[in-house]
């Protein structure tokens, strides 16, 4: 008795080491994973809806659901050989413009004589240009490896893109079959609670997401045309107002630090570009912007996202520095969407659960 | 030879699906709708088995959707306070090809009964999340079930008046008397 006793707690113990070794060998790679299903996920919520649109056309549902996610892949298709162009000449002007070593150095000389002349003494030491040609000596150097990191990024990007679109196709057209593997498990005392529960999570989850989604999508769409009507009018001469637009749509998934981040990018461009009213179009660009992100919270997302998956600004501070450090800037995009899929789950189980008690 | 043939033939076993097929055509709710439909209804049903002494559902506890009998015996049973005693009271007792529950698809009142099993019992069960979603994907075949489940209920509310009108008059003979 003794010795089975020892030789249990033996086995025991040697299962759970093995099993912790295993799970920490295995998650790194389980990261990669986790990180695919989860955005497979996403894109399942989005576009469930246009599946069941298709299948009211009697359209079987395997078809309706290839034929969404080849929409989906010429969208992008045509996004990317938009894009990819217009990312490559924003790099060569950032190039060409530190090359313009002699300019920019007269244009900072000329600005420091000037200061020079008004103050009584020698304020500003004479070395800043020296110190402005180091930081472009630098940038110069770095330019191509940070270019070279990117591209090796946006392949490792494709290459994941194309496993969440194969998964999110079978979660598409296999819903109901995933559905009910998932409730097979579950047994029969906990079966009619975890079905009412799922549907209902299901449910929100997908308005709240598609929410986000639209609001995000407006943000953009009405960035866009604040800054086409200030180049318009103005001949500011802004470049890239759709990727402005698409960057800033995106980045308004970033509460309250994203409506910043998104304006930068347009006003680094009017700064480039030097219009002949640059301050007047600079305040005009933060305008723009400042309209847009007063439209967003007062109009665009209370009505399509509303107020049942609102986040503590503290849990949404928290939740951004995590998604960051897991996955930089794309864990920060899609952290404050994951903590409210994670607040909506446990709110509906806890709300519903107890329903089901004695 | 022949009566053997013919015997044997006469005893060959339904498929699985055309057995639940059958049931789910013997509810009320389902009885109009063509083969094909029935298949569709047939993808959302989530087939369960229950030992004896398992509760199906519990009085009080929130509808979520209808259960049709494959095989065994359910008791439905209603709780009732008196005083400082509990009493159970058995209104009726379900078998093969029976359903229960079937209101529960339009709304998420409490049951008002407990579904227990006296016996080992294989059920379909069909539920509010799945008809929201067929009336979504297939605007048709939703909208005849829930047609059904009105008309259902409009039975039950005659049936109901009838009840109460006699009963009425019976009162005012009493009354009179």
């Amino acid at each position: 008795m003794s010795l089975t006793e020892n030789q249990r707690f033996i086995t025991r113990l040697i299962l759970f080491i093995v099993l912790a070794a295993g799970f920490i060998l295995i998650l790194p790679r389980l990261q990669t994973i986790i990180t695919v299903i989860v955005i497979s996920i996403l894109m399942f919520t989005l576009l469930d809806p246009f599946v069941d649109k298709l299948e009211r056309f009697k359209i079987p549902r395997a078809l309706s659901a290839l034929m969404v996610i080849l929409v989906i892949l010429l969208l992008i298709a045509f996004g990317v050989s938009r894009i990819v162009p217009l990312v490559e000449n924003a790099a060569q002007q950032i190039s060409q413009s530190f090359s313009v070593e002699n300019t920019l150095n007269d244009r900072v000389q000329s600005g420091i004589d000037f200061l020079n002349s008004k103050l009584p003494v020698n304020a500003i030491t004479t070395d800043i240009p020296e110190k402005i040609n180091e930081l472009t000596e630098n940038l110069k150097q770095k330019l191509p490896g940070l270019l070279m990191g990117a591209g090796k990024g946006l392949i490792n990007a494709f290459s994941g893109f194309f496993f969440v679109l194969f998964i999110t196709f079978f979660f598409l057209k296999d819903e109901r079959a995933i559905k009910k593997g998932i409730i097979r498990l579950v047994p029969n005392k906990h079966f009619e609670m975890s079905l009412n529960i799922m549907d209902k999570i299901q449910r929100q989850l997908s308005s709240y997401l598609q929410g986000l989604f639209l609001a995000a999508t407006s943000v953009g769409v009405t960035s866009i045309i604040g800054l086409f009507l200030v180049n318009t009018i103005f001949d500011a001469g802004i470049n890239y107002i759709v990727l402005i637009g698409i960057w800033a749509g995106f980045a308004n998934l970033i509460p309250y630090v994203g409506p910043t981040a998104g304006a930068i990018p347009a006003i680094l461009s009017v700064l480039m570009s030097q219009p002949p009213n640059t301050l007047l179009i600079v305040v005009l660009v933060i305008g723009v912007f400042a309209f847009v992100q007063f439209l967003d919270n007062t109009f665009i997302s209370p009505y399509l996202v509303g107020k049942s998956v609102e986040l503590h600004p503290l849990i949404v501070f928290i939740v951004l520095i995590i998604g960051g450090n897991l996955m930089g800037l794309l864990g920060m995009m899609f952290a404050v969407p994951v903590a409210g899929i994670i607040k909506v789950t446990f709110g509906e189980i806890i709300t519903n659960a107890p329903k089901y008690q004695t | 030879m022949t009566s053997v043939l013919w015997r044997s033939i006469g005893r060959k076993e339904k498929t699985r699906e055309e057995i639940m097929m059958e049931a789910l055509h013997n509810v009320n709710i389902f009885r109009n709708l063509s083969h094909k439909e029935l298949k569709e209804v047939l993808d959302l049903v989530y087939q369960r088995v229950y030992k004896k002494g398992d509760y199906i559902f519990k009085q009080g506890h929130p509808g979520n959707g209808m259960y049709i009998i494959l095989k065994g015996t359910i008791q439905i049973i209603q709780e009732k306070v008196e005083g400082d005693t509990k009493k159970e009271e058995i209104l009726v007792t379900l078998h093969s090809g029976d359903f229960l529950g079937e209101i529960s698809l339009l709304d998420e009142a409490p049951r008002s009964a407990s579904a227990y099993c006296t016996e080992l019992t294989e059920v379909l069960g069909f539920f509010r999340g799945d008809l929201l979603d067929l009336l979504n994907r297939k605007p048709e075949l939703g909208s005849k079930i829930v047609l059904n489940i009105a008309r259902v209920l409009g039975e039950r509310l005659r049936v109901t008046n009838q009840l109460l009108a006699e009963l009425q008059e019976k009162q005012q003979k009493e009354d009179e008397s």
